[in-house]
């Protein structure tokens, strides 16, 4: 079933667009996370999420029914959406009171309001602090008793702004453990903003790449700044000063540049002999990082810019590549885009 | 120096001796004090709070008038009302002139725009997220508005606080609306002007004692309000 649907959706700051979302469905009892650099629009496509600021333009659909963005109407909604600021911020009063005032504002009496926080406040590890004064509390212990009082709430979905930016790595994995617990013992779907590749793997079951407020697709992950420049009968794009790509777009200068991970090869320097023939264009590369993202390889390269590819196990066991290894890179044509 | 040391003394004595004169006096100051900063706050907490979280036209004006009013002199207000409230004034059918109920119109005149605007400056110090917090935790747009109101309600208290005492140290107002009537009118301030001009010291030291005591013990509350919460604000 679909939760939100996003058909045209556009959020505009001091005449700046920040958001432009054309259309993007996220399903019920799902994990998303949304990947970008810093101000790609990721928190603020959150806040609309949350129904804490409607878009300038366009429709959002909840549960297959369309968002009114009436005071009244949200108040319902907002009950069912909660959303974990990347800061933040602790009422003025005690650990457990802030636990407790979701509940609170639900009308549920003082006693269960009690035993529901302190449960929350134990499975994130922060019993102990329950009558503590809240702002006092570090980054991390505040990260965690945010989550505990969204919890609190029993949201069907929670929404988190880089939950672990600001956090130690001691923290770090408690939030990691909390939130996948979450997930999985009570099915709540998630969706969390995260510039960490390695975190939106562990957690989410799909990826969302943003740039500049847009959707960059599948290939978000190696988005490059480039110059587009006709070159004969085509249209290359150059990245760095050995890279030059095929590829389509309407204007000259200035672009920004996506590759699919899927569509970059790698050959060993043996293997290299047998395409070299071949009309393939290669560029020399180093294997800098491989780490496991679920059945796949990624491999990051150095081919005078940084690009990621994706291997099977097997492939990657086959090709016998090393961290390190020198490779020739081979990159489809089809597997570029200019988005800008 | 002698004379100083001899006044404290009287002075002391009589607070000790609960001067039912001296006591009335205090009892006046308090009281029009009192209603003037209950009325003043009822008026200027919303009004403050309002300017703070609403986008309006002319929301600068209303910020450039209230700070203009600030540093209105008591006299200025007393003549304005007394305008008003003089038998040939608009609202001399009222028979209000020279009441402790005319010091408390000319007393609120005086501190509104103090609690607007110092409540406009703590409800703007307040950090938005305390609003998105309360609201994405479930609360109704009321209930979002008085979170923010319990955060700043460190700033509000010491806005009131500071209202109190404007009012209970002013002269002003309390001498040419209230007209200094003895057992009726008569405040600490204007019973001090009093005996000073009379040459008689003792109890305008001991009201000014009174005075020095009042406000203390109004810190003392405020203090005691911000407990362990109010170190950070």
């Amino acid at each position: 079933m679909s939760l939100f649907e996003l058909k045209g959706v556009r959020q505009i700051f001091d005449g700046r667009t920040v958001l432009d979302i054309d259309h993007l469905e996220l399903s019920a009892g799902g994990s998303y996370a949304l990947l970008g650099p810093n101000g790609c629009g990721k928190s603020t496509l959150l806040q609309i999420l949350a129904f804490l600021r409607p878009p300038v333009h366009g429709e959002i659909y909840f549960k297959g029914r369309k968002t009114d963005w009436r005071e009244k109407a949200l108040h319902a909604l907002r009950r069912q959406v909660v959303l974990v600021d990347q800061h933040p911020i602790m009422f003025t009063t005690t650990v457990i009171n802030n636990v407790e005032y979701g509940l609170k504002m639900r009308g549920v009496p003082a006693r269960e309001r009690r035993k529901i926080a302190e449960g929350c406040l134990a499975r994130v590890g922060m019993h102990a602090f329950a009558f503590r004064p809240a702002h006092l509390l570090s980054g991390g212990e505040t990260q965690r008793v945010a989550i505990a009082r969204a919890l609190a709430c029993s949201p069907e979905v929670m929404l988190f702004d880089e939950p672990t930016a600001s956090v130690d790595v001691e923290n770090q994995a408690v939030i990691e453990k909390v939130i996948q617990d979450i997930r999985r013992e009570k099915g709540i779907s998630l969706i969390f903003a995260t510039h960490k590749r390695l975190e939106a793997v562990r957690l989410a079951e799909e990826k969302i790449f943003l740039f500049e407020g847009r959707l960059t697709g599948p290939g978000g992950e190696n988005l490059f700044s480039g110059i587009v420049a006709w070159k004969g009968e085509h249209t290359v794009c150059r990245l760095g000063e050995n890279v030059e790509l095929d590829v389509k777009a309407r204007h000259s200068g200035l672009c920004r540049m996506t590759i699919r991970p899927e569509g970059i090869r790698l050959f060993t320097a043996e293997q290299a002999k047998t395409v070299q023939s071949s009309s393939l264009k290669l560029y020399p590369g180093r294997v800098l990082q491989m780490t496991a993202e679920g059945e796949q390889i990624k491999i990051l390269l150095d081919i005078g810019v940084p690009v990621r590819t994706l291997l099977s196990r097997k492939e990657a066991v086959q090709s016998g590549i090393l961290v390190g290894d020198e490779v020739q890179v081979a990159i489809d044509s089809g597997a570029t885009q200019v988005v800008q | 120096m002698d004379f100083l040391a001899e006044s404290l003394l009287a002075a002391l004595r009589m607070i000790w001796s609960l001067d039912p004169e001296m006591y009335f006096v205090v009892y006046v100051s308090l009281s029009v004090s009192f209603f003037s900063t209950l009325i003043a706050s009822l008026l200027g907490v919303p009004l403050g709070f309002l300017i703070a979280v609403r986008q309006f036209r002319g929301k600068r004006v209303v910020i450039t008038i209230l700070n203009t009013m600030l540093a209105l002199p008591t006299v200025v207000i007393g003549l304005f009302v007394y305008a008003f409230l003089s038998r040939s004034g608009l609202l001399g059918f009222m028979g209000l002139l020279y009441t402790p109920k005319a010091i408390i119109i000319g007393q609120v005149i005086l501190i509104l725009p103090w609690v607007a605007t110092f409540t406009m400056a703590a409800v703007s110090r307040i950090d938005e997220r305390y609003r998105n917090t309360a609201l994405t935790l479930g609360a109704s747009g009321m209930q979002a508005v008085l979170a923010v109101a319990r955060e700043a309600r460190f700033g509000i208290l010491a806005a009131i606080i500071a209202a109190f005492g404007r009012v209970i140290a002013e002269i002003g107002i309390a001498m040419m609306l209230g007209g200094n009537i003895k057992g009726f009118t008569r405040t600490m301030t204007t019973a001090m002007a009093l005996e000073h001009n009379k040459g008689e010291f003792v109890l305008a030291v001991a009201l000014g004692i009174v005075l020095l005591t009042v406000s203390l013990l109004m810190n003392i509350v405020l203090q005691l309000a911000q407990g362990k919460y109010g170190d950070n604000r």
